[in-house]
């Protein structure tokens, strides 16, 4: 396994936890997906993971090794990705400028950033047409594109997902999607949380459901397809 | 009276001396823009660097470009240290509610600093009269090498700041941190080195300018306290936080300032900048030179 969480508890501040001992993993050249209402911990699960918020007892592994005392700016290094909650372009730097600090944590591999960006711009041609313009002049999907690509430049072999779809269109809800299946294909363990709930089980290999801090319900995604608005009834 | 020679003469001074002001500014805004403080201190930094400058060309004898350069690598190192020595420990300590202790603490440093400079040095005034003395003449427009120094100075360092933050890798990465720190982080960039970095930067153009000005401003204790005042203009002009606007703002203060004191009476040339000031702040709270824009 790529990413081992065991028994992982985490609080905001003295007093009841957040997250009272989840287990969770996920695999390489897979996507596992997380969904629960709102206030389940979810976003506190992957800031955890990620290194913004410490944990308070239980285990985060990344191939193996210990990865609880990471600190987020070491996550590229280790080749996880993370888009985080909200938007988390650059909006005062360009397009370009943009994807360039996507290369950061491979920025002396110069031929290599170079290439990584300019494939990036081949792929994509809203992007393309954008090069030169601000990142905070795109609109909400724009930015959602240039973030998803920003994620992929250095080839992550982990990504994680924090609502990926929020706000968007349904053509576009379904263009985030087919990134993550792609994402998959270039062989990386994706871990995405989204209020779709029927994305992400269509999308996922592996589905966890989250409610009150706990993991209450996990299995293949397949075995939920088709009690899925059940599920959505019962537990979000 | 004010024939084309005078205006152009009035021209160069103003958009030289502005330049330098501007590039004050653009030091603060540049950790105001990183770290959420308004240093205080800056001013001493500007000391600092004349002081350094003064004792490096006259004492040591070093001539003054690498004096120069002596003088900024070193308030860089400066700046630096107190980033790393006094305002990190600070930022761990108190979370989020660090920014108010931030800005007293630089409050504290600019008493030290001064304090420290009058028992080390005295309240004497430390200059000199001309880097490069003479002038050059075209036609009837009369300039003082000293002139032509400073502004060559001026422009060169903001170019050089401006493709610095433009151009290069670390230049993008401080301008990614001001924007959104955590997402600069998830990305690799250790905020915490950019945090010191920018903080010597800004150091460095303080100790830089101090160190130009050496002929206007003579090194003493709280010649600072002059210069952050137009530092502060500049910023307020430009808007807060932005080094672009800082930069720009520089050269018309300055400007503003030179023709003040050649067209109005004496002593109108302050009162004309604190009103352009007050009229900023009400009409365009957000300075000339920047979009309205919120911090997240």
């Amino acid at each position: 396994m790529l990413l081992q969480v065991r028994e992982l508890k985490v609080g905001y501040a003295s007093g009841a936890d957040v997250l009272r001992g989840v287990d969770l993993s996920v695999g390489a050249s897979s996507v596992t997906g997380l969904i629960g209402a709102n206030g389940a911990g979810k976003s506190t699960l992957l800031k955890t993971i990620c290194g913004f918020l410490r944990r308070r007892g239980g285990a985060i592994a990344f191939d193996a090794a210990d990865i609880g005392k990471l600190q987020p700016s070491q996550l590229a290094a280790h080749g996880i990705a993370y888009l985080m909650e909200g938007h988390s372009v650059f909006p005062g730097l360009t397009v370009e400028e943009n994807l360039i600090l996507g290369t950061w944590a491979f920025r002396k591999e110069r031929a290599r950033a170079k290439q990584a960006v300019e494939r990036a711009f081949e792929l994509s041609s809203v992007l393309r047409a954008k090069r030169k313009v601000k990142a905070g002049l795109l609109s909400g999907g724009q930015q959602r594109i240039l973030e998803m690509e920003r994620l992929t430049l250095n080839d992550p072999r982990l990504v994680i997902l924090d609502e990926p779809s929020l706000g968007l269109s349904p053509k576009l809800v379904h263009e985030v999607f087919e990134r993550i299946a792609q994402m998959k294909a270039d062989g990386a363990g994706v871990l995405v949380v989204d209020q779709s709930a029927r994305h992400v089980c269509a999308a996922s290999d592996h589905l966890y459901v989250l409610r009150l801090g706990e993991i209450c319900i996990e299995g293949p995604a397949a075995s939920f397809s088709d009690r899925i608005d059940e599920l959505v009834r019962n537990f979000i | 009276m004010f024939t084309a020679d005078v205006l152009i003469q009035l021209t160069i001074d103003g958009v030289s001396r502005g330049a330098m002001y501007g590039l004050m500014g653009a030091g603060l805004a540049l950790i105001f823009g990183i770290l959420g403080i308004i240093n205080m201190a800056h001013g001493e930094l500007f000391m600092l660097g004349a002081y350094a400058m003064y004792f490096a060309a006259m004492v040591l004898g070093v001539p003054a470009p690498i004096a120069l350069l002596i003088s900024t690598a070193l308030m860089f190192c400066v700046g630096v240290a107190m980033e790393r020595g006094l305002i990190a420990p600070l930022r761990a300590r108190l979370g989020s509610r660090w920014l108010v202790d931030g800005y007293v603490l630089t409050i504290g440093i600019m008493v030290v600093l001064q304090n420290l400079a009058l028992i080390v040095f005295g309240p004497r005034e430390f200059g000199i009269a001309a880097f490069w003395p003479g002038r050059q003449e075209f036609g009837d427009v009369v300039i003082s090498n000293e002139r032509v120094l400073i502004l060559a100075g001026a422009l060169f360092t903001t170019g050089a700041l401006a493709l610095f933050l433009k151009k290069t890798n670390l230049g993008r990465a401080i301008r990614a941190t001001a924007e959104h720190p955590a997402a600069a982080q998830v990305l690799g960039i250790n905020i915490e080195r950019i945090y010191a970095i920018t903080f010597g930067i800004g150091a460095a153009l303080a100790g830089a300018i101090g160190s130009l000005l050496l002929s206007t401003y003579p090194a003493y204790p709280t010649v600072g306290g002059e210069v952050l005042l137009k530092a502060f203009v500049v910023v307020i002009i430009g808007g807060l936080g932005s080094v672009w606007g800082a930069m720009l703002a520089g050269p018309l203060l300055g400007l503003i300032e030179a023709y003040a004191t050649a067209f109005a009476p004496g002593g109108w040339q302050n009162t004309i900048t604190s009103l352009l000031v007050l009229a900023v702040l009400v009409l365009r709270p957000q300075g000339l030179f920047s979009r309205q824009v919120t911090r997240p």
